[in-house]
């Protein structure tokens, strides 16, 4: 089989789920839809070596990781897309359809938070693991995650699906 | 359900609700991967042919090199083997010495520390090396003023002249826009460490040697922005490096052909303008545009120009 049906192949079952990733650490589809076209090319280039590897998907989570860190990076203090107009903190209580929704409480969390949720509750990976891909302490990790949960806390108010997550700062 | 599994299906169904269809990203992504491998490979392939002629070009560049110092060697004008163990090395410099100051050459100043530098006037890269010239092609263009070769070792250039100064002393040659001497002519002089020489022509010359008691030292030929007709021609002999007893002048145009020579020195052998046809001169049938310019005399109309700065 050639390296480009094996390669479509993967991209073909694994895209869906690139482009939630991506969606999750940039908070639009645009931006989402080009970093997973980006770590798809990247990706592609690295096939040969890659598909040797245990763990293709390992690497194209760590490929999309530093793709994003590194854009965000350049383009933090000139560009700042966003898809909806600012808004306030959800109202306390009141009627849930107000309600700031999850993924828009996770866009507003600076990139090293949002990353830190991503690879720990989307993509379900150890303190360890994120430490390895973010290239940070576990240390620096746990204590990333603890603050970005209670920044999301603060944000979503009233949602006591949060106060769970407290139980996996331990 | 665990608050982890919790947290995934509650993204997951926001996900659902506002996620665009995925289009021909797929697609997208292997068509662009495959554009990026074909200008990698593009792009290295290129190198690799720019390694391959530089290469080639140094190579090229080093074997005519020692084709002309045989040349020059061996013309059959009785000059004297090679009595200073110089190196070869490129250097710069100007026109023509008094002759006799051979007789009594001048010892190396050891109060001297400089080395042969590159000239301090406003000059453009050496033009690219020809593959067909016999020596290193080093033509750099200049604008009128002067130039600082080392401590002690000036020139000075205007669009129609050339003067050069050194602790012995200076001397202008000037282009007054008619030959005398013929169509293709150079002279030039020694003084101190500084071979100096100049081209009236219309040819376009692409390299120059000089070669003094056998050592060949590529010149540096220098073209005035503004000026026609003529170019200057300098090496700056190594520190230590002032004697000497016969000095050759050779200039080259761009198709490595030998445009005009100039010898100095006490002639014992076969004089250069009756070579034999099989000397491999550069020229179609073996004769040489001799000229050899009297020495010690500036140009008509020159006007010797005292340097700005340095001296003993």
């Amino acid at each position: 089989m050639s390296v480009d049906t094996e390669f479509t192949a993967y991209a073909a079952a694994r895209a869906q789920r690139l482009r939630d990733t991506a969606y999750l650490l940039c908070g639009d589809w645009h931006a989402a839809q080009d970093l997973t076209q980006a770590t798809l090319v990247k990706l592609y280039g690295a096939w040969k070596r890659v598909e040797r590897s245990e763990s293709i998907d390992a690497y194209a989570r760590q490929v999309m990781l530093r793709t994003f860190l590194d854009s965000r990076r350049l383009k933090r203090s000139t560009e700042r897309p966003v898809a909806d107009v600012p808004e306030g903190a959800a109202p306390v209580g009141g009627d849930p359809a107000l309600r700031l929704t999850l993924l828009a409480a996770l866009a507003r969390l600076p990139i090293n938070r949002r990353a830190v949720l991503v690879l720990r509750f989307w993509e379900d990976q150890s303190v360890e693991a994120t430490a390895e891909a973010m290239g940070l302490s576990v240390s620096a990790v746990k204590s990333l995650t603890q603050r970005a949960l209670a920044e999301l806390r603060e944000v979503l108010r009233d949602d006591t699906a949060l106060a769970e997550l407290d139980f996996l700062l331990v | 359900m665990n608050p982890e599994d919790s947290m995934r299906d509650r993204i997951t169904a926001e996900l659902e609700t506002t996620r665009p269809p995925l289009g021909d990203l797929v697609a997208r992504s292997v068509a662009e991967a495959r554009r990026k491998r074909r200008r990698a490979r593009i792009g290295a392939g290129a190198v690799s042919a720019v390694g391959v002629l530089a290469v080639a070009g140094a190579v090229a560049q080093f074997a005519p090199s020692s084709a002309a110092t045989a040349h020059d060697t061996g013309s059959g004008s009785g000059a004297a083997p090679g009595v200073h163990p110089t190196a070869t090395t490129p250097t710069k410099p100007s026109p023509t010495a008094p002759r006799g100051t051979s007789s009594s050459p001048k010892t190396a100043d050891s109060t001297d520390p400089t080395d042969p530098t590159a000239p301090t006037a406003p000059t453009s890269p050496s033009s690219a090396t020809t593959t067909k010239l016999p020596v290193s092609s080093i033509v750099q263009h200049v604008n009128p003023g002067p130039v600082t070769l080392a401590k002690g070792f000036y020139l000075s250039y205007s669009t129609s002249s050339m003067s050069w100064w050194t602790y012995e002393g200076g001397l202008t040659m000037q282009y007054n826009g008619s030959n005398t001497w013929g169509s293709d002519f150079v002279g030039g002089g020694i003084s101190d460490r500084l071979v100096t020489g100049m081209y009236v022509g219309d040819k376009d010359i692409a390299a120059a040697s000089m070669t003094v008691d056998g050592t060949v030292y590529p010149a540096t030929v220098v073209k005035v922005n503004g000026s026609q007709g003529w170019c200057g021609l300098y090496v700056l002999r190594p520190a230590g490096v002032t004697t000497w007893n016969t000095f050759r002048i050779n200039v080259y145009d761009t198709s490595g052909a030998l445009v005009a020579t100039s010898f100095s020195g006490e002639i014992t052998g076969t004089p250069p303008s009756s070579l034999p046809t099989s000397q491999p001169t550069g020229h179609p049938n073996g004769t040489l545009p001799y000229t050899n310019i009297p020495l010690g005399a500036p140009f008509p109309g020159a006007t010797i120009v005292p340097p700005s700065e340095g001296g003993k």
